[in-house]
């Protein structure tokens, strides 16, 4: 008898069919790793498992029982543990009484703060994690160590199956590693884990079983000893995907469009890389090298304490990202959600809202004007959107990755001469839109842009750079031509392996 | 490097009216006929021309206040003073004609300015030291209330006031009293401020999402201040259409505006533009506060039930907002 079974799912949101009749079973100790594009609605599947949503259609089993979940805390009460690719931590509060949240060991309303510490201890402990100070204020640990301590408290309650959606985004490999140990402890211990990720290398590395969804239905499902890695991207794609690495571009004769000479901010120390024009400049590292922090401060966004930016030759002090803008220099940051969409807006409104000051003669804004320029952008960059008056929230992922950085397409009559620092450009969306994204961020090097990426996909890296460069620990460890890297190397260089500086 | 277009995900077509979508956009104007309907069977007088002028009449005060405030909220900031400031431009204004003996344009100017001035305070001290506007309005509210019990002593003002003055909230022009045709002006600017300006797009954009603003290139403080500028300003010039109604100002005459605009901007962000502070939504909320509380005197209510009503309006429209995730506050 199978642990989980989904059978039939339908599930149906105004105008899209997220779920369609769709069949899902997780056994005892298996890693079932859960694939497919955003949109194809492996999300609908773990908050109906979780019981988040409700199916229109279908039931949900446990043990060979009907489930009937109207809660999330009625799964977790089943052992069902859902862990989000969210931070629910307390700041403030330190690693042990996080775990223990809610279950602290007390008398009378005290908190025995020694039995909690021995509990939290003993938990970590128990899942393999060895390298967390449980006294420490989670706010002040990193980001991979601060999600290892969601895990924990996620799986204090020897769950029966586990949940884990995109568990690795913010992960070093490192902590990666010691992630995918603690899955298989678990499994040894008979419980089932749901797998959701973008990561096909993680899948193949760490899944048994595998279930690829695509447009709200099961296209194929078994064991991973089946399925050879190159063969999965065009089952969720459902069509063949180009070989994407592109011809390298030498730009070393080009004009220098962006020059960073020890550059020193919050976050980052003594950073020096140029931009030529023309160029796709790598910029890699694990979540808190810094390169968020080097970004965000190029553009005003953050303060710079030392250094000096050059922009085409001349020196600039750049303190607001309106300054940034004018010259030329044009950040699409990381985490849309929180910094790139302007949530509850349209289409439309949020495609025009930097290029404002072009369709706005005299203050009064050009309907006519903007409509165009935006309709113009959705057709170059192939958005998906029922309109332009649309909710800009209820598009994909990939296609909110479209509009945040369409934006910058509606504000640049001519691309050549700006300097585009993408962050993370393609995080969490899915194989076809981010081969697209990967094909229009070329494009704007070709048409004579500068283009910074900061990625910490090794795969987007060796396929978009033309020069990279690997920070780690808040400055520049290494930088060089793509020729001079694989991706094992620069992994090296993130992670601290080596001390030898290239080119 | 070849690749292909995507594919489009596959959407049901949508269906000719959205029925769920209609009632969702539109269910705070139907409540606000079913209201109006219900007052009407209940009492026949509640419907003549007499009694639905007074209405607007009534309302016109509070829809300057509330559209203000929408413009403010739109912004993304909160401003709890414009009772407070409604009310002591509106005993400056009476003061300076009756006891000051200035003009009516003089007087009128410095009560305007009290509120834009509250508002610049306002601005500084939320964009400038990073004090949250709710915290800042409430303490600033406090501040104008001193202001005006140290000018008036918290006494009501009467007096004679120059004929001009009094047209503003008495006058009529074509049998349409003149505070609901400067009301319906002031909407219809402050609607083409917020829609068709570029300062009111980025004060649309700088609320919705002040980061991703920022990083636009808007300059966010700047429309934050705006917004709270607006809120004040607009307080001002409702407190002297009211001194200006009633003959005479009373030191706390215009307080219970706070509220009821509260009410309103929250009302409206149910409607027409789901979750974003709108002046169309505002106007939507403003007639349903007045139809509410002109009906409940139509037919006989005791007084109370108006300020119990009134209040539950306020927390039920916010209570709906956030159901249907049209507002986040924490």
């Amino acid at each position: 008898m199978a642990l989980l079974e989904a059978r039939d799912i339908v599930k149906t949101y105004p105008g899209v069919r997220a779920l369609d009749h769709v069949d899902f079973t997780l056994e005892r100790a298996q890693i079932h790793a859960l694939v497919g594009m955003n949109g194809a609605g492996k999300s609908t599947l773990v908050k109906i498992i979780a019981g988040a949503e409700k199916p229109d259609r279908g039931s949900i089993f446990l043990d060979g029982q009907p489930l009937h979940l109207s809660h999330a805390r009625d799964a977790s009460q089943h052992g069902i543990v859902v862990v989000h690719q969210e931070r629910t931590l307390i700041r403030h509060l330190s690693v042990a009484e996080n775990i223990l949240l809610g279950i602290e060991p007390s008398q009378l309303g005290i908190i025995n703060n020694q039995l909690l510490r021995q509990r939290a201890r003993e938990l970590l402990e128990s899942l393999g994690i060895s390298d967390l100070d449980i006294d420490a204020d989670v706010e002040k640990l990193g980001a991979g160590q601060q999600q290892l301590v969601d895990i924990a408290r996620a799986l204090r309650t020897s769950p029966k199956a586990i949940v884990l959606d995109e568990p690795t985004a913010s992960l070093s490999a490192g902590e990666t590693e010691h992630l995918f140990d603690t899955l298989r402890r678990f499994k040894e211990r008979d419980v089932g884990i749901i797998f959701v990720s973008h990561h096909l290398d993680e899948v193949f590395e760490i899944a048994d079983h595998i279930t690829i969804l695509r447009d709200g239905k099961v296209v194929s499902t078994g064991p991973i000893a089946a399925y050879k890695p190159e063969d999965v991207p065009r089952l969720i794609v459902g069509r063949e995907i180009a070989e994407t690495s592109s011809e390298y571009v030498d730009a070393s004769g080009k004009p220098v469009l962006l020059e960073v000479r020890n550059l020193s901010g919050e976050g980052f120390y003594e950073v020096s890389l140029e931009v030529h024009a023309g160029e796709v400049v790598g910029l890699a590292g694990v979540v808190g090298a810094g390169r968020t922090e080097l970004l965000e401060s190029l553009v005003g966004y953050r303060s710079v304490r030392n250094g000096t930016i050059l922009v085409r030759g001349e020196p600039k002090r750049i303190h607001t990202p309106q300054q940034a803008i004018q010259y030329g220099l044009i950040l699409v940051p990381e985490k849309r959600m929180e910094k790139g969409l302007l949530m509850r807006l349209d289409v439309l409104e949020n495609l025009t809202a930097a290029c404002l000051p072009q369709y706005s003669p005299g203050g009064i804004v050009s309907e006519r004007g903007l409509q165009q320029v935006a309709n113009d952008v959705v057709r170059r960059l192939s958005i998906v959107t029922p309109s332009l008056r649309t909710n800009v929230g209820n598009l994909s992922g990939g296609n909110k990755q479209k509009v945040v950085f369409g934006k910058w397409l509606a504000a640049s009559e001519d691309v050549g001469e700006k300097i585009f620092l993408l962050d993370e450009p393609t995080e969490g969306i899915d194989v076809g839109t981010r081969a697209e994204m990967w094909n229009i961020i070329r494009r704007l090097a070709a048409q004579g842009a500068g283009v910074v990426v900061a990625t910490s996909d090794l795969e987007e890296l060796m396929v978009l750079a033309d020069r990279i460069y690997i920070m780690r620990a808040g400055t520049v460890v290494s930088s060089g031509k793509r020729a001079d890297f694989t991706q094992e190397l620069v992994l090296q260089h993130m992670l601290g392996a080596t001390e030898t500086v290239i080119g | 490097m070849k690749i292909e277009q995507a594919p489009t995900t596959s959407r049901l077509k949508s269906p000719a009216i959205d029925w769920d979508d209609f009632i969702a956009r539109y269910g705070t104007v139907l409540a606000l006929v079913a209201v109006f309907v219900a007052f009407w069977v209940l009492e026949s007088r509640f419907v003549s021309s007499r009694n639905l002028l007074n209405i607007l009449r009534q309302v016109s005060t509070l829809a300057v206040v509330a559209g203000g405030l929408t413009i403010c909220v739109a912004a993304g900031e909160f401003d709890l003073s414009v009772g407070t400031v409604a009310s002591l431009a509106g005993i400056l204004v009476a003061g300076l004609m009756v006891r000051q003996e200035q003009s009516f344009e003089i007087a009128l100017i410095v009560a305007l300015l009290s509120g834009a001035a509250f508002g610049t305070l306002f601005g500084f001290i939320v964009t400038v030291f990073r004090v949250p506007s709710l915290i800042a309005t409430i303490g600033g509210s406090s501040i104008a209330l001193g202001v005006n019990f140290a000018y008036a002593g918290g006494d009501s003002i009467y007096g004679q006031m120059p004929a001009t003055f009094k047209f503003i909230g008495q006058g009529f022009i074509a049998g349409i009293p003149f505070a609901v045709i400067l009301a319906l002006a002031v909407l219809l600017v402050q609607y083409l401020f917020l829609n068709k300006t570029r300062a009111g797009r980025y004060v649309i954009a700088t609320g919705a999402n002040p980061k991703a603003a920022k990083l636009s290139g808007i300059n966010t403080e700047r429309y934050r201040f705006l917004g709270l500028i607006c809120s004040g300003f607009f307080a001002a010039l409702a407190g002297v259409m009211l001194t200006s109604y009633l003959g005479s100002a009373q030191p706390q005459g215009a307080d219970p505006y706070t509220m009821d605009a509260l009410a309103a901007v929250f009302l409206g962000m149910t409607t027409i533009k789901r979750g974003q502070a709108n002046i169309l939504g505002t106007l939507v909320g403003v007639l349903t506060l007045g139809i509410i509380n002109n009906g409940l005197n139509m037919v006989g209510a005791p007084f109370y039930l108006q300020n119990m009503v009134r209040g539950g309006i306020l927390i039920f429209a916010v209570l709906l907002a956030v159901r249907r995730e049209e507002i986040r506050f924490f």
